[in-house]
């Protein structure tokens, strides 16, 4: 068992099996580095728990396949992902300090799958980014590739 | 990714630029005008690049869209090309495979035009009013590149197109061979290779090509490949390493007697 400390001081026993996706215990561990409590001052509590969550559920992705749990791991992905942006954002930063590759990639994807086709007005207030470009500038870039703001799909609710 | 400032109040640049580069391009165009920052991000060379390299290579499962090879059609309907493509994929295990329409940037069916090759996604066109196009359907843009003076009025020419990794740039070879279309080989020949980066077209030492190469070019592994004319019985393919500018040829198997590939 590894422990590790979220910035908000509270401790998790995880597996090692499970803990070792993440590249950077892993090194601290085979350094001998982790003989006793893990701290992880960049992440508070309530998303070390998401995180390990999701490292004891792929636990065992080799195995996967061999044992046709493989959809089951989609339906526990899909359902991992189903967060608030801020949250996901979170677990985002959490997995590339970690370095845990597979859930970077997870979290990454979703969220883009998420913005795809999301209007511009809506990623603005999805994200709480604030336009800084002039009217002629915007226009300019619109006016450079129309065809792109267009179309059925683009999707102007924010959610 | 440089001090680009980004504004979304949660992620840091890196954790953004992660992030858009998996959106795919029609997004990426529109999110341009999201702020300064995915404006800067967005249009920034080496994104581009890392864009391309995680399209190209979409092994990623959690990504519904695998279709990153297509086949694209040159047709013509009444006096205007007509520009298709279909996913590979879809030719192989489709029971019907459906072309779509690219906007493409040649219409006037009055003139040949060919399709030289293509790399990256980025096509290239030559016509027979001697200019050449290269064209991006994925952003629909295209441009003409510069002409040069030709020694010789008439020529037979040939083309490649393709990407020098070395010095991350894209290069065309022109071949040309002394005479019109018809004439057999000869010791004229002429070789321009343009570099997009620099936007010139430099003459390179073309005494060691004298064979006349045939149909369109492919490019893979770095290098541009070509057939040689078959009616002069000759069994090689020829390449062009675009780093290194160096010529090789390939042999082809043997066909048997009086065989010939074509």
């Amino acid at each position: 068992m590894v422990k590790l400390k979220s910035n908000d001081d509270k401790e998790f026993e995880v597996e090692e099996a499970a803990v070792i996706q993440s590249e950077m215990i892993k090194n601290m561990i085979e350094d001998g580095c982790a003989t006793s409590v893990i701290p992880l001052p960049n992440i508070d509590s309530k998303t070390l728990i998401k995180v390990i969550e999701y490292l004891n559920k792929h636990i065992n992705m080799g195995k996967a396949a061999e044992t046709g749990e493989e959809d089951d791991l989609k339906e526990f992905d899909e359902q991992f992902v189903n967060m608030g942006w801020e949250e996901l954002f979170d677990v985002i930063m959490a997995a590339n300090y970690l370095n845990i590759h597979e859930l970077m990639e997870l979290c990454c994807q979703s969220a883009a799958d998420r913005l795809k086709n999301k209007s511009v007005r809506a990623v603005r207030e999805m994200l709480k980014i604030t336009n800084d470009l002039t009217e002629e500038e915007e226009q300019e870039i619109i006016n450079d590739a129309p065809w792109a703001f267009e179309g059925p799909e683009i999707d102007d609710t924010v959610n | 990714m440089e001090d680009l400032n980004l504004t979304i109040p949660f992620l840091s640049a890196e954790l953004t630029t992660e992030i858009l580069s998996r959106l795919p391009v029609k997004s990426l165009l529109k999110f341009r005008s999201v702020s300064k920052s995915w404006l800067a991000t967005i249009a920034n060379r080496e994104f581009i690049k890392m864009h391309l390299s995680l399209s190209a290579n979409n092994n990623n499962k959690y990504k519904e869209e695998h279709d990153t090879h297509h086949m694209l059609i040159l047709g013509i309907n009444e006096d205007k090309w007509n520009f298709k493509e279909c996913t590979l994929s879809s030719l192989f295990f489709d029971s019907v495979t459906e072309a779509f329409d690219l906007d493409s940037p040649i219409k006037d069916a009055t003139e040949s035009t060919y399709i030289v090759c293509s790399c990256n996604g980025l096509i290239f066109l030559v016509r027979s009013s001697k200019s050449s196009i290269l064209w991006n359907p994925t952003i629909r843009k295209y441009s003409y590149f510069p002409g040069f003076r030709r020694r010789w009025e008439k020529t037979y020419a040939r083309y490649g197109f393709g990407y020098d990794e070395i010095h991350n740039d894209y290069k065309v070879v022109g071949i040309f061979h002394a005479g019109s279309d018809s004439g057999g080989d000869s010791d004229d020949v002429e070789i321009q290779i343009y570099s997009l980066k620099s936007d010139v077209w430099t003459n390179v030492d073309g005494s060691y090509r004298k064979k006349r190469l045939n149909g369109s070019c492919l490019f893979t592994t770095w290098k541009l490949h070509w057939n040689t004319n078959t009616t002069t019985n000759d069994r090689i393919i020829v390449s062009f390493d675009l780093g290194n500018e160096k010529w090789e040829t390939i042999e082809k198997p043997s066909y048997g007697e009086g065989e010939w590939d074509s």
